[in-house]
């Protein structure tokens, strides 16, 4: 450790370097678990990009109390890596601080910089959202579109889970869960087989769910007769949209 | 994040779960309307010149009082029902009854919103037809 001190005082902008680089990392973290099924793709969202940048320029601001103020932050002060180290995960701690809750109606709202990041998060979420919805929903119907519903449901998840070894008892209760009221809900098989598509692929991504639609496709495909008769059930669809019109009043 | 004792345990727990936690009341709902609109109809029948076209409806809602189950051929059973009323009408009655004509209008309406719901193409294609049927009638 020792050998390392005179390089940060030689370069005595590189310890701030990397505080920052440490704390977009532990930014870079949250963002991943909270948009697992596609972290690379948050990166290109403007404000998953300003949550990063504040993360780092919280460890900066951090680590320049620390140097500045001469904080005593026991043992792991000591030294420049140990300084780093901790200003660079403070962000982490100064990000989620609030100083009070204010209560709005039924709402309490945080007073402090957890509000302040919760606005670049929401962004992001929402960003997020809008993207992935439209780019899943476009891959996901494809995936699915000759897959019967009711042969599907068990066999798919299923399979998808055993693939994924990272999944917890509780996500695939949850799972088990979403698809039992799914399959209960008055709406047609393709309806159904998409939304299905879409909860396999919040965990697994969609090319693992293309490769076990792939697999298991021969037992859980649409028969000629299934197929046909949703084609009759659409002009039947539109037929009854317009008689409906007439009978309403 | 903790990690799977088994490799699908869960999503079969949840899926039990989900199932006894689970009660979409839909079609039960249309199911419960279309009794009450027909004890409705019966009202009105028993109004009429010819009280004694009330006997199928009667058995018709005991049929469906009795079976819990929802399946087609309840619906089916109440289009028939409906159909064989207005084929032994004469049409000007629905012009000039109009608390007739509109609980007609009324289980058409939701034996079309049963058949949207239902995938069956025979159940579909008799709501259209006496909906279509109908519709000539009184227009």
């Amino acid at each position: 450790m020792e050998e390392i001190q005179p390089f940060f005082e030689k370069y005595y902008l590189l310890p701030y370097a990397f505080a920052f680089l440490i704390g977009c990392v532990s930014g870079l973290a949250e963002l991943a678990s909270r948009y697992k099924d596609h972290p690379v793709r948050m990166l290109s969202y403007f404000s998953s990009n300003i949550y990063l940048l504040i993360n780092g320029f919280c460890s900066v601001l951090a680590l320049w109390f620390i140097s500045e103020f001469d904080i005593n932050i026991g043992s792991v002060g000591e030294t420049e890596p140990g300084r780093i180290i901790l200003a660079g995960l403070s962000s982490m701690l100064i990000l989620r601080s609030s100083f009070a809750s204010i209560k709005q109606g039924d709402k309490s709202i945080d007073a402090g910089f957890a509000a302040i990041s919760q606005v670049f998060l929401n962004s992001a979420d929402r960003s997020f959202d809008q993207k992935r919805s439209y780019k899943n929903l476009q891959k996901v119907s494809k995936i699915v579109k000759d897959i019967d519903f009711d042969k599907a449901q068990k066999s798919l998840p299923t399979l998808c889970l055993t693939l994924m070894k990272n999944t917890s008892i509780e996500e695939q209760r949850v799972i088990g869960k979403e698809v039992a009221n799914l399959n209960k809900l008055d709406i047609d098989n393709f309806t159904k087989s998409i939304l299905l598509g879409i909860i396999i692929s919040e965990i697994t991504d969609t090319e693992l769910l293309k490769e076990a639609v792939d697999t298991l496709y021969d037992s859980i495909k649409l028969t000629d007769e299934q197929i046909e008769r949703i084609s009759n059930y659409k002009v039947s669809l539109k037929k009854i949209e317009d008689l409906k019109k007439k009978f309403k009043d | 994040m903790k990690k799977k004792e088994s490799s699908f345990i869960g999503f079969f727990d949840g899926y039990k779960a989900g199932n006894i936690a689970f009660s979409e009341p839909s079609l039960k709902v249309y199911k419960n309307n279309l009794i009450n609109q027909i004890k409705n109809l019966i009202n009105i029948i028993q109004a009429t010149n010819e009280p004694d076209k009330i006997l199928i409806f009667e058995k018709l809602i005991k049929s469906l009082e009795k079976n819990n189950n929802e399946n087609i051929y309840q619906y089916i059973l109440i289009i028939e029902a409906i159909k064989l009323f207005i084929d032994t009408n004469d049409p000007e009655i629905f012009k000039t009854n109009d608390q007739l004509l509109q609980s007609i209008k009324k289980i058409i309406y939701d034996l079309l919103n049963v058949s949207e719901k239902i995938e069956d193409s025979e159940l579909s294609s008799l709501v259209i037809e006496i909906a279509e049927s109908f519709n000539e009638i009184i227009f």
